[in-house]
């Protein structure tokens, strides 16, 4: 790290920088905004840094075992951040805030995996050694013009692979994870800065790596203008880490829909509707809600008469059901009562204020694709059905049922004159109120009625 | 002990193995990917009410929604499924029985052996291993229906 030796930067520009974003990462590591490890990690890091600038610009200060010492102890807190990302990476330590798992690539290769787990023993061994090595045969670190031997360069050159894979083997993860696989622009526009900054950082470790050689073999002649050419390629590389590192950091999460939503009141949504669906299904199926299949055949009729869509159908036919198993409770369908009605229409009710979600779920299911092609919206028959059946039972909270609002849907009236007709309910539940319900109610009587009359004469001729 | 269940994030992972993560889908893809991951053949079966009205009863009797038949020796499953079930019931039983495929249940007591796509073995009880495989029909009707804007999806590539 040679910083602060050429003129192309102002000579305070990396000390001042690093110190601000030093006290910048402290600030953050106090608020609970960030908690965890990253923040105060980045602050020592940033802190250390600056002081290396300073003191890389006196180095008579120090002797050379405390020049070479010092130097170590700088790069412990680079080595420890890039030993915890490869941990990230593997799955085994979270972000600040977040869950563990595995990034990416690493998610299902088991070997890729087992080398990211690897990074703490083999950067933590190869810095040891760097420090152990250069302790025996000790270099004027912090003088980057003076000369090394061969042995010194084989020294401290192979014990730099180790950081250089595992800086490669990052870069080339986030490169992946900013490929088309990710949907999002934000999230590959992130992943993109993150691997710009990573490799850059890579760029730099090889700039020092080829600085040892320069120092090694290089003519006398050469040693100062290469070394020069070196600090001022660091200082742009360094300049891109420092914005790269950052911008990709604060882009933060794409926006996704509502995480607290999907993972507590939509799963608990759609076991209950599946729920109070399914026995609904398997009563009608096996034949145990009687009174009704006739009743049902006659509605089939009226409906025609009324030029009922299918949807009008359905609501028709799943109100008189539900109505049955609401107005006689049964021991085999604990999964359909009013209180569970009730919590469904609820939930329902808080889910949809997620717009996001909403529009997300509310399309069709279906087995071939998550989404309706279209986009439109898919008919909920059920929860008009539910509202119904417990307006007809007179189970309806009205906080969460408004009976006046099927007033002129003949469904309904439908469905209610049905309900009278196979004695699921008493007549006095039925009363509709206003003229509107009373004309619509009288016109669903009729169609019954006749529906029921042509039944019987195609009955009696055979 | 309670048994675990799968996360969100560890059916997000299997997703991303299945090719899945990040897109829309719905059971019949789900199925197509397990296909291919698991080696064998799966059928996604509805039956028709008008001409199946015995398996309509029996199932309806029964408790169940639908019925998963694996035959070892021809490398198969045959999921059936009754065509009058609601859209939602419908998609969810499928994701209900490829659960149990995708967990490796109907490996377990078989020697035969083969793939599953879990990593870690079926649970031995029985109400447990209905209950994960619930669990996981929901995670993929909701992997499926957000595709790319699952959170779950987003995180795996999401190194903040």
């Amino acid at each position: 790290m040679n910083w602060g030796l050429v003129d192309v930067l102002p000579p305070f520009f990396w000390p001042v920088f690093m110190a601000a974003l030093s006290i910048c990462f402290a600030v953050l590591a106090l608020t609970r905004a960030r908690g965890g490890w990253f923040a105060p990690l980045a602050s020592a890091n940033c802190f250390l840094i600056a002081a290396e600038s300073v003191a890389l610009s006196h180095p008579e200060l120090a002797p050379w075992r405390a020049q070479v010492l010092v130097m170590r102890v700088w790069e412990l807190p680079t080595v420890t951040g890039i030993c915890a990302l490869c941990l990230v990476q593997a799955g085994v330590l979270a972000w600040p805030r977040r869950t563990a798992a595995a990034f990416g690539e690493a998610a299902f290769r088991p070997r890729l995996r087992r080398v990211l787990l690897a990074a703490p023993a083999a950067m933590f061994s190869a810095w040891f050694l760097a420090l152990v090595g250069q302790m025996i045969w000790p270099v004027p670190i912090f003088d980057p013009f003076a000369r090394m031997t061969t042995r010194d360069f084989f020294v401290i050159a192979p014990l730099c692979l180790p950081i250089l894979f595992y800086l490669a083997l990052l870069s080339w993860l986030f490169a992946k994870a900013a490929g088309p696989r990710v949907r999002s622009l934000r999230l590959r526009t992130k992943n993109v800065s993150l691997f710009v900054g990573i490799f850059s950082y890579f760029l730099v470790v090889v700039n020092a790596v080829v600085g040892y050689g320069v120092q090694a073999f290089a003519p006398d002649e050469l040693l100062r203008p290469i070394t020069r050419a070196q600090f001022i390629l660091d200082d742009g590389l360094l300049l891109v880490v420092a914005v790269a590192l950052p911008v990709g950091l604060a882009l933060g999460s794409a926006p996704a829909a509502n995480e607290l939503l999907l993972r507590t009141a939509y799963p608990a949504l759609l076991k209950l509707r599946d729920r109070i669906e399914a026995r609904r299904w398997q009563l009608s199926g096996s034949g145990k809600l009687r009174r009704l299949t006739r009743a049902l055949y006659y509605a089939n009729g009226a409906a025609d008469l009324l030029a009922m869509s299918d949807g009008e159908r359905a609501r028709t036919v799943a109100a008189v059901e539900l109505a049955s198993i609401l107005a006689y409770p049964r021991d085999d369908a604990p999964e359909i009562t009013p209180e569970k009605s009730l919590q469904l229409l609820t939930l329902q009710r808080d889910f949809l204020r997620d717009e996001r979600l909403a529009e997300l779920v509310a399309c069709s299911k279906s087995l071939d694709r998550g989404s309706s092609d279209n986009g439109e919206t898919a008919d909920d028959a059920l929860h008009d059905a539910l509202e119904a059946a417990l307006a007809l039972t007179n189970n309806g909270s009205e906080a969460v049922v408004a009976p006046e609002r099927f007033d002129g849907a003949p469904w309904f009236h439908l469905a209610a004159v049905v309900a009278e007709a196979a004695s699921i309910v008493p007549p006095q539940n039925l009363r509709p109120e206003g003229s509107i319900a009373e004309l619509t109610r009288r016109s669903a009587a009729r169609a019954y009625h006749e529906a029921a009359t042509r039944a019987a004469v195609r009955a009696s001729h055979g | 002990m309670e048994p675990s269940f799968t996360t969100p994030e560890v059916f997000e992972l299997e997703l991303l193995e299945l090719g899945l993560s990040s897109k829309t889908f719905g059971p019949r893809d789900y199925a197509l990917a397990l296909e291919r991951r698991l080696g064998i053949r799966i059928v996604l079966e509805m039956m028709n009410d008008g001409q199946h009205p015995e398996f309509l009863r029996r199932l309806a009797l029964s408790g169940r929604l639908a019925e998963t038949h694996y035959l070892p020796d021809r490398r198969a499953a045959v999921v059936l499924l009754p065509s009058s079930l609601p859209p939602l019931v419908l998609a969810l039983a499928a994701l209900h029985e490829l659960s149990h495929l995708a967990a490796g249940d109907h490996l377990s007591g078989s020697e035969e052996g083969g793939e599953r796509l879990a990593r870690r073995p079926p649970l031995e009880d029985e109400v447990a291993r209905e209950e994960e495989a619930d669990g996981r029909a929901i995670h993929a009707l909701l992997a499926g229906m957000l595709g790319p804007a699952s959170p779950y999806a987003q995180r795996i590539y999401d190194a903040r």
